[in-house]
């Protein structure tokens, strides 16, 4: 065994780094990611790039630590350099157990995608619940703690669920294993069986989909400026990933995945914290990557891939830039926020960057990637969902591409003025930009890692002039409606969202039902001791002192009952 | 923030705003230029998949109207889902 088992080096390093002080911990934490990505690219080296190793028995289960072909490598990739940059976004803060949670959070990430079996993959599932959780309560609020034990009661569910499909499955199957070596869709024909479906639940869950997404918009708004970027990478992508092994060309994920990208946009017009309309986009792309995984074809499969990818590096640079302004300004709040490109021109810059690549503007890497997956459905024939996706494609423009730019760093001037974001935010952010950049320009590289071979061209001439113009035609329908025709103000609200069911219907119904379980058991004692002490009463009455039943009788008037029951006994036996 | 101290930013005149947004009509015009002028001269450069995608400016009408519809819609929704801030305090 020459190398470690992906994710170890920076779970057990992570563990490390609370023993260590100021700059040593901070190059410790540095270091991580790069030696875990070197030990990763030794594979290669090893001669074992596609293969199964570092298999271990334990109570006669084979646990599978390194399944790696095309599919888990691209996600180790991009899980180790969203890693590195989250790392360097975050050396300014002195917090050694954020540092340490994030570092192990990825870890597990990594660990989940290189799992070759359920259980192996369980318990890096909950190694991201049980670490990802302290970047939300070092927000260290109310609001943050209650959010972070909501997040995490999610999260272990979803947990829990994978370990009882995992068991079921086992029984029926008498399998562990999860997918084998550059298989899609292991458990699709399965579906029918019940273990099957609960794993399917538990990936659902941490995917968001639909009424299972609320804890992503409750929580990730409410950590910390460097832990919503270590946030938005892991947890969501590694469901994208465990449903393409899982669960890929299982046809109801097409629906599914089509109304993720829809619902959020609504949301997000009208949410005024910009890191929750980012994360009502973070739902948004999802589900462009679970209608992927449902059409299951090789050029949607790698539409899948090539889009998480990308969606890793703009949407971290989104909420690195965000981040940035809540460092510096203490807010998201849109209706707080504007003008800020002055004083914060960099961060300005990457943000627009961000918003260019997420809402797919040619030369940026969301133009390459997510023209895989909208070409997989439209091969696969499936024209209204393609619809769907263009108006969900001019969803994306309007909430990631326009207002989280204009609204913080343009628009009306707030009058902020503040200093810029700390050295490290401005490198990991350039950094991030210049990825973006580089994937849309130079696509090949991406494609070259992809688990299927492709020879798809993004750039061709309609292609462009067709994203042009639903880009700026967008853009335009945006100027008309803040000149012309009105455009809702930012106003300081809550907005309801799925997560009032068990914020505020579920509790209510419960406070009510004990209310009338109360009640009802009130009446029932009531009525109960009521009717004992009215028998006790009526004993007490008859029984009691002067009671008639109490008297002490006299021996005459005993001997006359005596002797009117032999003359009835008398009269029955002669009348018989 | 009308300080006559201060310069007001490049982006916060109103000339120059209006020069962006003149700008922008003139991207969408030549952005619809393509595919008319593959119309009339035969380029085959657009390769329409449907038959929408042969009405021109079929993407650009896409991206207006489902614009506004969003916008209005989430205006919609607003009026039912929204709650003071402290709502849940």
């Amino acid at each position: 065994m020459t190398s470690l088992a992906p994710g170890l080096i920076l779970c057990l390093g992570g563990l490390l780094i609370p023993l260590l002080k100021g700059n040593v911990q901070r190059a410790l934490a540095l270091a991580l990611p790069v030696f875990s990505f070197a030990n990763l690219v030794g594979w290669g080296f090893t001669g074992i790039e596609t293969g199964i190793s570092h298999q271990f028995e334990v109570m006669g289960y084979t646990l599978v630590m390194a399944r790696v072909d095309k599919l888990s490598l691209i996600f180790g990739y991009i899980f180790h350099i969203a890693a590195l940059l989250s790392v360097i976004y975050s050396l300014h803060v002195d917090d050694a157990k954020q540092m340490a949670s994030g570092t192990i959070y990825a870890g597990a990430g990594i660990g989940a995608v290189f799992s070759g079996d359920l259980i192996s993959l369980f318990i890096f599932w909950e190694i991201t619940a049980f670490t990802s959780v302290f970047l939300i309560w070092a927000a260290n609020n109310e609001r943050a703690n209650k959010a972070a034990i909501r997040y995490l009661v999610v999260q272990v569910a979803s947990g829990v669920l994978l370990l009882a499909g995992a068991i079921l499955h086992y029984q029926s199957t008498g399998s562990l294993a999860f997918g084998s070596l550059d298989q899609v869709g292991a458990f699709t024909e399965h579906i029918g069986q019940a273990g099957v479906q609960l794993i399917l639940l538990s990936f659902a869950i941490k995917c968001a989909f639909p009424f299972l997404h609320n804890w992503l918009q409750d929580a990730y708004p409410k950590a910390t400026a460097t832990g919503t970027v270590f946030l938005s990478a892991f947890t969501t992508k590694l469901a994208v990933y465990t449903l393409i092994r899982g669960f890929a060309g299982f046809e109801p994920l097409i629906y599914v995945g089509v109304v993720m990208t829809l619902f959020p946009i609504f949301f997000a017009v009208i949410e005024n914290d910009l890191r929750k309309v980012l994360a009502y986009s973070l739902n948004n792309q999802l589900g462009f990557m679970v209608v992927a995984v449902g059409v299951g074809s090789e050029m949607a499969i790698n539409g899948a891939c090539a889009h998480a990818f990308a969606h890793i590096l703009y949407k971290a640079l989104l909420f690195m830039s965000m981040g940035a302004v809540l460092h510096r300004v203490g807010t998201t709040k849109a209706s707080q926020l504007g003008g800020l490109y002055r004083s914060m021109p960099v961060t300005a810059i990457c943000c627009i960057i961000g918003a260019a690549s997420i809402s797919a503007f040619p030369l940026t890497s969301g133009f390459i990637s997510k023209a895989l997956t909208l070409q997989g459905v439209i091969d696969a024939g499936h024209a209204w969902i393609w619809g769907g996706l263009l108006i969900a494609s001019a969803g994306v423009m309007e909430h990631s591409g326009i207002k989280i730019p204009f609204f913080a760093f343009f628009g009306h001037d707030s009058g902020i003025r503040c200093e810029r974001a700390p050295l490290n935010m401005q490198i990991a952010m350039v950094i991030t930009a210049a990825l973006c950049l580089v994937i849309g320009c130079m696509p090949g590289q991406l494609y070259a890692l992809l688990p299927y071979a492709t020879d798809y061209k993004p750039y061709t001439g309609a292609h462009i002039v067709t994203q042009f113009q639903l880009l700026l035609f967008a853009m335009l329908a945006f100027v008309i409606l803040m000149k012309y025709w009105g455009y809702p103000d930012e106003e300081e609200s809550e907005n309801l969202d799925s997560d009032w069911l068990y914020r505020r219907a579920f509790p209510a119904v419960w406070r009510q039902s004990v209310v009338a379980v109360n009640s009802a058991r009130s009446i029932v004692v009531t009525g109960a001791l009521a009717g004992v002490s009215s028998v006790m009463s009526g004993v007490q009455r008859h029984h009691g002192p002067g009671g008639l039943l109490s008297k002490t009788w006299s021996a005459g008037t005993m001997v006359m009952l005596g002797k009117i029951a032999l003359a009835f006994y008398l009269i029955l036996y002669l009348l018989t | 923030m009308s300080d006559p101290n201060k310069k007001e930013g490049w982006f916060n005149q109103p000339e120059n705003v209006d020069k962006l947004i003149k700008g922008l009509y003139v991207a969408c015009a030549l952005s619809i230029l393509p595919e008319l002028l593959d119309k009339v001269f035969h380029w085959h450069l657009m390769h329409p998949y449907y038959a929408v995608e042969k009405i021109p400016g079929f993407y650009g009408i896409v991206g207006f109207v489902a614009f506004v519809v969003i916008v209005r819609g989430g205006e919609l929704l607003r009026k039912v889902i929204k709650r003071d801030e402290n709502y849940y305090d």
